[in-house]
């Protein structure tokens, strides 16, 4: 691939890293990435991976925007309440940058629709808010043999660990299942800090662009565990769980399935189900 | 005797299960908790049989989703809060 004049300009501070040069902004212009939730985590990587010249990025989000999302959703814009999401952030992803071709998936990933969705692409950036999305953004994952860089956040807390299939530890080595609805409480003392989802989506932006450049260590067998009120980052190292249900010797998840979905157990008032 | 959790040093009576230290450490919803012993992940079911011992490294680690329906919950009177909050120490 020949970078035109304007793209050697545009690209100038990635092509003078030694790192990256010519070679590496080609690869990230044929680089292909799927981010699952067009909200907090996803709205940060998205346009930094459109600024970046990543030439492909797939959105894949069902939701549409909502009043309370602009806190921490930074692709969306207030004249934007009750547009798809995947819409709203495609235009601000083609506005950055006009390189980039941006897919548009809106619908909710599931058992059945995920597979064929993630086969398009070389990395997936989970972006999704529910447990149980976030375990069937892992599992489709390892069925597609495509690696993905996970985020969560909570209130002044985020967490970020990267997975190489068949490779590296994966989310249900260290989180077997989702909690137990039992366990899950109610929505109302919860909420998040609007920055934490910038400071942990952009770091799974990061790992997609270290994945295409094949440049430096993954977030692999780690997780990053991230506390903004401290402004620490602390690093749990774990090993690949030889009994892990999905990625162990003999695993028990040999198929696609969707997790029940977690309801939130709100007494009164208004639930926000979409909260990324 | 010293242990670490979550790469803080703390003092803890000898003994205690991983079960007892959740409960010791005030940690009342341990299914929101993955433990992981000197480097280990802890299968949820020896919880009650694995006993942490002088200088063992203990990381709980914590559900995060996007904000909501995740993170460190526990019961406190009947309703639910979040640890952390007040004084909680993991
Ligand atoms: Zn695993």
């Amino acid at each position: 691939m020949n970078l035109t004049e304007r793209q050697i300009e545009r690209y100038s501070r990635h092509i003078i890293l030694p790192e990256v040069g010519g070679k590496g902004q080609a690869k990230l212009l044929a680089g292909r990435i799927l981010i699952v939730g067009a909200g907090g985590l996803g709205s940060p990587a998205a346009l930094y991976l459109a600024a970046a010249g990543v030439g492909t990025i797939g959105l894949a989000d069902g939701d549409v925007v909502d009043l309370s999302n602009l806190q921490r959703q930074i692709a969306h814009a207030t004249s934007d309440i009750g547009r798809a999401k995947v819409e709203s952030a495609a235009e601000k992803c083609r506005a950055i940058n006009p390189d980039v071709t941006v897919r548009l998936h809106p619908e909710h990933i599931r058992a059945e629709n995920a597979l064929a969705i993630f086969k398009e692409y070389d990395f997936v950036i989970d972006g999704t808010d529910s447990f149980a999305a976030k375990f069937l953004v892992a599992d489709a994952c390892h069925f597609a043999g495509k690696p993905y860089a996970h985020a969560g956040i909570l209130r002044f807390e985020g967490q970020a660990m990267t997975v190489i299939p068949g490779r590296t530890g994966c989310y249900r080595c260290l989180f077997h299942e989702p909690p137990p609805p039992n366990a899950v409480p109610s929505c109302s003392q919860a909420g998040v800090l609007g920055v934490l989802a910038g400071i942990m989506g952009t770091i799974q932006a990061a790992e997609a662009v270290k994945y295409l450049l094949g440049i430096g260590e993954l977030l692999t067998n780690r997780l990053l565990v991230f506390d903004a009120l401290k402004m620490t980052f602390r690093q749990v190292v774990f090993k690949r769980n030889a009994a892990c249900q999905l990625c162990g010797g003999s695993p028990s998840i040999t198929a696609l399935r969707d997790e029940a979905p977690i309801a939130c157990v709100c007494a009164g008032g208004r639930c926000e189900t979409a909260v990324t | 005797m010293k242990i670490r959790i979550n790469d803080l040093e703390t003092e803890i009576a000898e003994g205690l299960t991983i079960s007892a230290l959740l409960a010791e450490r005030k940690v009342k919803m341990p299914e929101m908790v993955s433990v992981q012993l000197n480097g280990a992940i802890v299968e949820r079911e020896a919880f009650p049989t694995t006993r942490v011992g002088e200088n063992d490294t203990v990381e709980f680690m914590y559900f995060m989703g996007g904000g909501m329906r995740g993170g460190r919950w526990e019961v406190e009177g009947g309703r639910w809060t979040l640890a952390g909050g007040k004084g909680e120490r993991v």
